[in-house]
C-alpha cells in the first residue's frame, strides 16, 4: 500500500482537508469524469474512424472502442505486451 | 507521433488560409469565447499527472514544476496554431458541426493523402489516449479503498489475470452506456464540468491547507488568498457557461454519492471509519511539496 501513498491527488486534499465527506463526493466525481472522458474519446474516436472508413456507423465504432477498451484492460495491457 | 500529425497539419495548412474566415473576431460574443474556453478545459486533463510522479523524477522539487509550466507552454502554444489553422481553413460554423474538425479542415486543402494521415494519426492518438484512461482511475480507487471509503470487494483482483476485475467490469458498463447514450459535445461537457468541480475543492483545500499551518514558518502561500480565490471564480465563470445539462448529471452524482456516503456511515454492519492516521504521511509530504513549489516560484519570479 505504500505505493500508493500520495497518488489519489484532489480525493486526498479534499479528505484530509475538508472532510472525508468531502473527499468521498470528490472521488467519486472524479472517477465519474474519468468513465465520461473515456466515453467522449472513444466517440472521438469514431468520428474520424468513419471520416477514413465511412461505410461504419459512429455509435457503432465507438461502442466497439469502448468494449474493446474493457477487454483489454480485462485481460491486462501488460500481460498483452511481450 | 501525435504532435507530428498535428505539425503536419499546421505546416501544411497554414499557408492556405483563408483571411475572411477570421472576419469575425468573435460571433457568438463573449459568452461563446467562455462556453468554448470550458469546453477546452477538456483538453488539460492530463496536467495532473504530471504531479503524483513525484518519487519517480530527479530532484523532484525542481523539476516537476519545471516540467508542468514547460509542458503547459508546448502545448498551448501547439493547441493555439492547431486552433487558428483549422478556423483558418474552414468556416468556424462548419467545424462546430463537425466531429472530426481537423479532418473537415484538412478537405479544404484538397489534398486526400493529407485528409487520410492526419485523420490516422488522430486515430492513434485518441486510441492510446483511451487505453491509458483507465491509469488515473485506479488510483484514486486504490487511495479511496485504503481510506476505507470504497468496498475491498470493488478493488478485487484476478487471479489469473492479475487484473481488478470488478472495477474494470463496472467502468465498462457504465463507459459503454455513456457512449450509446450521449454524444461527444455531451461528454466533453460533462466532463470538463466534473472535473471544474473537482478543481473548486482543490482550491478550497488550499485554503484551508494555508488556515491550518498559519503558525508553520515553513509553509507559505504567495499572494494569499488571491490564487485559490482567483482558482475558485474562474472554475464558476467556467462551470457556468457549460450547458445546463452538465450541472444536472453532476448535481446527480454529487447527490448518489453523498446518499451512498450517508447509507453507509449509518449501517451497523461496517467498519467504516476513516483511518486519518494512515493518510496523515500524505499530508505532510503535501505541505513539503508545495513548500518547494512555493520557493520555486518565488525564485522564478524574481529572475524574470
Amino acid at each position: 500500500m505504500q505505493q500508493f501513498q500520495k497518488k489519489g491527488g484532489a480525493y486526498e486534499f479534499a479528505f484530509e482537508l475538508i472532510s472525508p465527506f468531502a473527499g468521498f463526493v470528490v472521488g467519486c466525481l472524479w472517477m465519474f469524469a474519468q468513465i465520461v472522458a473515456g466515453a467522449a474519446i472513444s466517440l472521438g474516436f469514431a468520428s474520424y474512424f468513419i471520416t477514413i472508413f465511412p461505410a461504419f456507423s459512429l455509435k457503432t465504432v465507438a461502442v466497439v472502442a469502448a468494449l474493446a477498451l474493457t477487454g483489454l484492460n480485462l485481460l491486462g495491457i501488460n500481460n498483452l505486451l511481450p | 507521433m501525435k504532435i507530428a500529425i498535428l505539425c503536419l497539419f499546421v505546416g501544411f495548412g497554414i499557408f492556405q488560409i483563408y483571411p475572411q474566415n477570421f472576419s469575425q473576431s468573435s460571433p457568438n460574443g463573449l459568452s461563446g469565447i467562455l462556453q468554448g474556453a470550458g469546453f477546452i478545459f477538456f483538453a488539460y486533463l492530463g496536467f495532473g499527472r504530471i504531479a503524483t510522479l513525484g518519487e519517480e523524477v530527479k530532484n523532484s522539487e525542481r523539476n516537476l514544476p519545471l516540467s508542468i509550466l514547460i509542458a503547459l507552454i508546448v502545448s498551448i502554444v501547439i493547441y493555439v496554431l492547431t486552433g487558428l489553422t483549422a478556423t483558418g481553413l474552414q468556416d468556424c460554423r462548419i467545424l462546430a458541426q463537425s466531429g472530426s474538425p481537423l479532418a473537415e479542415a484538412a478537405k479544404v486543402m484538397g489534398n486526400f493523402t493529407l485528409v487520410a494521415a492526419i485523420s490516422f494519426g488522430v486515430l492513434i492518438a485518441t486510441a492510446s489516449v483511451l487505453l491509458t484512461n483507465l491509469i488515473g482511475l485506479s488510483r484514486v480507487g486504490f487511495a479511496m479503498t485504503r481510506n476505507d471509503q470504497l468496498l475491498k470487494s470493488i478493488a478485487k483482483v484476478s487471479s489469473k489475470f492479475g487484473t481488478p476485475y470488478v472495477s474494470i467490469l463496472l467502468m465498462g458498463t457504465i463507459l459503454t452506456i455513456l457512449v450509446f447514450a450521449l454524444d461527444l459535445k455531451q461528454t466533453t461537457a460533462i466532463t470538463s464540468f466534473a472535473i471544474l468541480s473537482v478543481h473548486l475543492a482543490v482550491n478550497l483545500s488550499a485554503i484551508r491547507l494555508r488556515k491550518k499551518m498559519l503558525n508553520s514558518t515553513k509553509f507559505r502561500a504567495p499572494f494569499y488568498p488571491i490564487i485559490p480565490s482567483l482558482g475558485l471564480l474562474s472554475c464558476i465563470i467556467l462551470m457556468s457557461s457549460l450547458p445546463q445539462e452538465s450541472w444536472i448529471v453532476a448535481a446527480v452524482v454529487v447527490a448518489m454519492s453523498a446518499i451512498l456516503y450517508l447509507l453507509r456511515k449509518n449501517s451497523p454492519t461496517n467498519s467504516f471509519t476513516y483511518t486519518k492516521n494512515a493518510s496523515h504521511c500524505t499530508t505532510k509530504k503535501l505541505i513539503h511539496i508545495t513548500h518547494k513549489a512555493t520557493i520555486y516560484f518565488k525564485r522564478a519570479q524574481k529572475s524574470t
